[in-house]
């Protein structure tokens, strides 16, 4: 019996069926190499999957240790400041992959009706990011670790009604204890890594489901529905962006290794207290509108964020601003960047 | 871009991403080798000192050697890093286009070494100058020496010598230890020193009359006073206000932490009859242990942290000051944090100390306790942690 047969004997699926499961016609706009952003976050996950696993292997999450096994990850182990430096900077890249994805999709209004809820799911993704983000530089256990988690877990404790709670939650206690670092090595290397394969799978599945967005450019014909298919055209793509972005990984971690900043010290406060970049827009925001407002004003924004897909119907429904969305999306885009320069550039 | 074409790109990038892990095999096996010691380390000289390099390897080329070896190199700290000053700082002066100073002071090694330098600042070490204001120094001044110049009236043959200076054993003896108050020459013919200058808490002179006394060399560098300097005395006193000398542990240019854990660094003053340390722990079981076991302290680990990186013998350094499992691996700068007692005065006293690390005197046991920051017996047990690492505790608290 030869493999083939073997393998289908307990594999039921014919080489016609599974050439029809990966070739799936693809629009032709995804030729555009900006297109293919979306591959590009999944990418880097698995990457953070790969190097997590490795450094986990050294890692002890007890604030008496933590710092010692960073440090000795990136002293002492084989290949421990590389896989740490491809890991810090593929998580850089994994926020501004998703950050770009999500603006090429708001610019070109691929969440309209009905891919309202795959919008959703991808706001999903990019908080759960966001969030691996936190818990994995609280992790580090120095200054700006055992600092951030403060500063966070006192901003969640401004949450109306919620807050004592979400902040108790966060620090298993009322402040930082032995316990808290453990929390955040379960969300950072369990929990969220789970839910983000979980909201991936389901990204993946309605993308499937409704297939592809389609554009057309000016220079195309009108009327002609134009496709290419996945394998190989698609899958060469990614390949060659994939085999990029390991190349520029690489290129950083060795040009810019990842540092260690001083230890964790509770008794000393920092002078100045900056979160890693990607949350200097929501610090920038917290410290214009100081206290509940901020945290409310902040909420509303994200709400909205959330809800945009079903907003932006409203207005292109019952108003004569049907282009609505990409002026307020560049008015975004301005204020983010806007904020997060302006925290980088400010001492205070 | 054509399939074909793709598949070109593809191969290239990939070819480019198998070098670059080559590349970081390279990077791998280099620093294990230097870690080993079978390579020597990678030097950066930072390009605000390369002309510095340049020209003292030719004219002093042990300073530069010294330096190549020393961790600073390897991190890229060079000198203009630590020789740096502001042109208002009584003893900068202009080299090169760099405005420096020659002595480089605990506020000079602060700009990275802050927490150290805050340890070691309110240490007994920093107040070792203290000598000079006391009745101990009448020995060195006044009754081996003499503070004015005098005749020794005998003849020194090959030599036409009428007048001695009379603080050469203090010069030479006491401060080198003790530390010098660091003095520049003025131009009426007197000295400039920290006093004269009352620097402020950054040390910037506050007294500019006493600055514009200060006599320059033809390249407008300051003339210092040859009695106080050089001086790496672990209580000098800078002009700068501060106190001390890294240097006096930290042997300069090469900074070698290998060398300041050694009890031989510490010999060079915690010797002699009215010190003798040294001698009581060279015959004692731990100075013996010592240099049988010297080939197995490791001390070239990075943290040298007793318990993980050596157990075979302590020296000064490993009592008094290193890093010990039980401690979490905490180095400090003060000796004084492990020392219950002083047997410096007549009478010996407990080291039961107040927020400014002074003894605390007071006899009402109430006024006492409201007082005291840090008692002995939190020192004794710092100090306790470290004996724990190969004595029980029946042997170290019956001993």
């Amino acid at each position: 019996m030869g493999v083939r047969a073997w393998l289908g004997d307990r594999l039921p699926v014919s080489g016609r069926q599974f050439r029809e499961l990966t070739n799936e016609p693809v629009p032709y706009h995804l030729k555009r190499w900006w297109f293919a952003l979306g591959g590009t976050p999944a990418y880097l996950f698995i990457v953070q999957i790969f190097t997590g696993i490795l450094l986990a292997f050294y890692y002890e999450s007890s604030p008496t240790t933590a710092y010692q096994s960073v440090e000795y990850i990136t002293r002492e182990v084989s290949f421990g400041w590389y896989i740490r430096s491809v890991h810090k900077w593929a998580a850089t890249l994994m926020i501004v992959a998703v950050v770009l994805h999500q603006i090429r999709v708001f610019f070109t209004g691929a969440y309209r009706k009905p891919r309202e809820i795959n919008w959703i799911v991808g706001m999903c993704l990019l908080f759960a990011t966001l969030m691996a983000g936190f818990t994995g530089y609280s992790l580090v256990y120095e200054q700006l670790s055992f600092w951030g988690a403060t500063v966070g877990a006192n901003i969640a404790d401004s949450i109306p009604l919620l807050g004592s709670f979400m902040k108790r939650m966060m620090l298993a206690g009322d402040a930082y204890n032995q316990a808290t670092l453990s929390r955040f090595f379960i969300l950072h290397a369990a929990v969220l890594p789970v839910t983000i394969i979980m909201l991936l799978a389901v990204h993946i599945t309605v993308i499937r489901l409704q297939g592809v967005t389609e554009f057309r450019f000016k220079d195309e014909d009108e009327g002609v529905t134009k496709t290419f298919n996945f394998f190989p055209d698609h899958l060469y793509t990614e390949i060659l962006i994939g085999l990029v972005l390991m190349l520029v990984l690489s290129a950083l971690a060795t040009i810019l290794p990842a540092t260690l900043g001083p230890e964790a010290n509770p008794l000393q406060t920092p002078e100045v207290i900056k979160p890693e970049w990607f949350f200097y827009v929501a610090f920038r925001w917290l410290k214009l509108f100081s206290g509940t407002a901020a945290i409310l004003s902040m909420g509303f924004i994200v709400f909205v964020m959330f809800g945009w897909p079903f907003i932006d119907g409203w207005i292109r429904k019952n108003t004569r601003f049907k282009e609505a969305s990409v002026w307020i999306g560049i008015f975004g885009v301005l204020i983010i960047v806007g904020m997060t320069l302006w925290e980088a550039i400010a001492r205070h | 871009m054509t399939l074909e074409t793709k598949r070109i790109v593809i191969a290239a990038t990939g070819g480019l991403f198998l070098l670059s892990l080559v590349l970081v095999q390279w990077m791998e096996t280099a620093r294990k080798a230097e870690e080993a010691g079978i390579r020597a380390p990678h030097v950066s000289v930072p390009a605000s000192s390369r002309e510095c390099v340049e020209c003292h390897a030719e004219e002093n080329p042990g300073i530069v050697a010294h330096w190549e070896g020393s961790t600073h190199a390897e991190k890229g700290v060079g000198c203009v890093e630590c020789h740096t000053a502001e042109r208002e700082d009584a003893d900068s002066y202009l080299h090169h286009g760099e405005q420096i100073a020659t002595v480089v002071t605990p506020l000079d090694c602060a700009r990275c070494h802050d927490h150290e330098q805050a340890e070691f600042a309110q240490s007994h070490h920093a107040a070792a100058g203290n000598i000079l204001a006391s009745l101990d120094n009448f020995l060195a001044e006044t009754v081996e020496g003499a503070r004015l110049e005098f005749n020794p009236h005998s003849p020194t043959p090959g030599k036409a010598v009428d007048m001695v200076n009379g603080l050469a054993s203090a010069y030479s003896g006491c401060q080198q230890c003790h530390g010098a108050k660091v003095a520049i020459q003025a131009s009426d013919g007197g000295l400039i020193t920290v006093d004269d200058l009352a620097p402020d808490a950054d040390g910037r002179p506050t007294d500019l009359d006493a600055v514009g006394r200060i006599t320059r060399d033809e390249d407008g560098k300051p003339l210092m006073y040859s009695g106080t300097w050089p001086n790496t005395g672990i209580g000098r006193l800078n002009l700068d206000g501060s106190r001390g000398s890294c240097t006096a542990c930290h042997s300069r240019h090469d900074f070698s932490p290998r060398r300041a854990r050694q009890p031989e660094n510490c010999g060079k003053c915690h010797l002699g009859p009215d010190h003798p340390q040294k001698e009581i722990y060279e015959e004692s079981k731990h100075g013996i242990a010592y240099r049988d076991l010297k080939d197995d302290l490791n001390l070239d680990a990075e943290e040298w942290v007793l318990g993980v990186d050596y157990a075979a013998a302590p020296t000064c350094a490993t009592c008094h000051m290193s890093g010990n499992i039980r401690n979490g691996g905490t180095i400090t700068h003060d000796p004084g944090e492990r020392i219950s007692w002083t047997n410096r005065p007549p009478v010996s006293r407990v080291m039961d100390t107040d927020i400014n690390h002074e003894i605390v005197t007071e006899a009402d046991p109430e006024a006492r306790r409201s007082l005291i920051h840090d008692t002995a017996e939190q020192k004794r047990d710092r100090m306790k942690e470290v004996c724990s690492h190969c004595h029980s505790d029946g042997y170290v608290n019956s001993f």
